[in-house]
């Protein structure tokens, strides 16, 4: 078997590594109006939550890892705070999984708050042990709110591609 | 909605597979934490890590940031089109000011030629720069910098101050082969040594994550003006002196702080000042403190 071939039978099984990864690539590129960039929503951070609701399978923790490397470099962000939170809001949505009943709209959007909050309370945190005189947390908040207005456009996205996913 | 969720197809594939693994959440959280204090306890390691990487992706961060980047710029060139009317009639009244400012500038600068051959001043240090193309930004509440296509090939060194047009931006903090990261003034990480000319006020400037710098150190502010211009002192060898930083604003509660005149999400383009002791005529043998 060539590697290609392997890639393409393994394709559904990387695909939500992928887009997680473009998502990524997307929110750190000029999505937002001039002087609101530091507000821009986390859309890597909704689509990980998302494949890890609807595709805990593929959502590895090696693959957490490497998209938490890959995350902290684009960002500059301290190298394994990601991966930490990451690891945090897998943990966290497996734990709940199991407790709740049926998985809609409401509980999607409500994982992606929860690990929005996970993620950014760890960044925020790693940045004011340091720096806790001068921190401005307002930022932090407004990004949280931004992301999760737009959580439903990527959970829709989201959800057409898994369809296709399923049907093929 | 439920067809796709799957939920029963999900809920028993976290029972029955390794997903819910004990062994493997901890063994994962030992690696991020891990990582994590050696980023800390090996700064250098870190840094190393991340450049490559960013290297390695720089063409697809490119790739993706280059159309994105022209459909912002092309929706803000449609609202400047909109308003040209009134940015025009501002734009004549500033001319109008400028030229003023241009004749006095003229006999002032001769005059201070003067003044300087006959105290026999040395010259001020010239440096020269490199152009580089911003390929990404931060784009997050905790961080202030932004990606460029420039690195150790095009002989930029870490540290070197970032500019646009004498305005100060920020500073080399990452450096690959290929690309390199700026940080930006506004960044929490950041201080500037700075002073305000005619006031003969010295000031540090903190970034906080804000749009704003903050001044750290105790200083009387009373004569201190809303719209008082703040150059970099040039203290501390790391930034050259006399850059334009930008403009002291005042708060509501009386707190002054300062507004960068450039702002690094603006941008599509930077100057990097070739700041290396070397090229400014620092001997290593003489100075080797910069060399530490």
């Amino acid at each position: 078997m060539t590697l290609y071939s392997y890639i393409l039978l393994n394709l559904y099984k990387i695909m939500p590594i992928f887009i997680t990864l473009i998502f990524i690539l997307i929110s750190v590129s000029p999505i937002m109006p001039a002087g609101s960039e530091e507000i821009a929503p986390l859309l890597g951070v909704i689509s990980l939550a998302f494949w890890i609701l609807y595709k805990p399978d593929n959502m590895g923790w090696a693959a957490l890892i490497m998209i938490g490397v890959f995350s902290d470099s684009l960002y500059g962000s301290v190298l394994g705070v990601s991966c930490l939170a990451n690891i945090i809001i897998r943990l966290t949505i497996i734990k709940l999984l199991l407790r709740i009943k049926n998985i809609n709209i409401y509980i999607t959007l409500l994982y992606i708050g929860i690990s929005l909050i996970i993620w950014l309370i760890l960044h925020s945190l790693i940045q004011s042990l340091i720096y806790i005189d001068v921190y401005n947390y307002y930022t932090n908040i407004y990004q949280f709110f931004i992301s999760l207005a737009i959580a439903p456009i990527i959970i829709f996205f989201q959800l057409f591609l898994l369809q296709k996913m399923y049907k093929s | 909605m439920t067809g796709l969720s799957n939920y029963k197809r999900v809920q028993k594939v976290i029972r029955n597979k390794a997903v819910n693994n004990k062994i493997f959440t901890f063994i994962s959280l030992l690696f991020a934490l891990s990582l994590l204090f050696s980023s800390y306890m090996y700064p250098n390691l870190s840094s190393a890590i991340k450049s490559k990487i960013i290297d390695y992706s720089s063409n697809i961060i490119n790739g993706i940031y280059s159309p994105i980047s022209t459909i912002n710029k092309s929706v803000a060139n449609l609202n400047k089109i909109i308003n040209a009317y009134s940015i025009n009639n501002e734009l004549i009244k500033e001319v109008e000011n400028l030229k003023n400012i241009y004749n006095e500038n003229e006999i002032l600068y001769a005059e201070n030629i003067k003044l300087k051959k006959l105290l026999n001043l040395s010259n001020d240090i010239k440096y020269n720069f490199t152009t580089a193309k911003i390929i990404s930004n931060s784009n997050s509440s905790f961080n202030r910098s932004a990606i460029l296509k420039t690195g150790k090939k095009n002989n930029i060194s870490l540290y070197s101050p970032v500019i646009y047009n004498n305005n100060i931006i920020g500073f080399i903090s990452e450096l690959g082969i290929s690309s390199s990261r700026v940080t930006a003034l506004t960044d929490i990480s950041t201080k500037i040594p700075a002073f305000i000319p005619n006031k003969d006020v010295k000031v540090i400037l903190s970034g906080n994550n804000s749009n704003y710098l903050e001044i750290t150190n105790y200083i009387e502010i009373a004569s201190i003006k809303e719209g008082d211009k703040v150059f970099s002192s040039g203290d501390g060898n790391m930034y050259p002196a006399g850059l334009f930083i930008g403009i002291i604003k005042v708060k509501p509660d009386g707190n002054v702080i300062v507004e960068p005149s450039k702002k690094l999400h603006s941008l599509s383009y930077v100057q990097i000042i070739d700041w290396a002791p070397e090229k400014r005529g620092i001997d290593i043998n003489v100075d080797p403190i910069f060399y530490d």
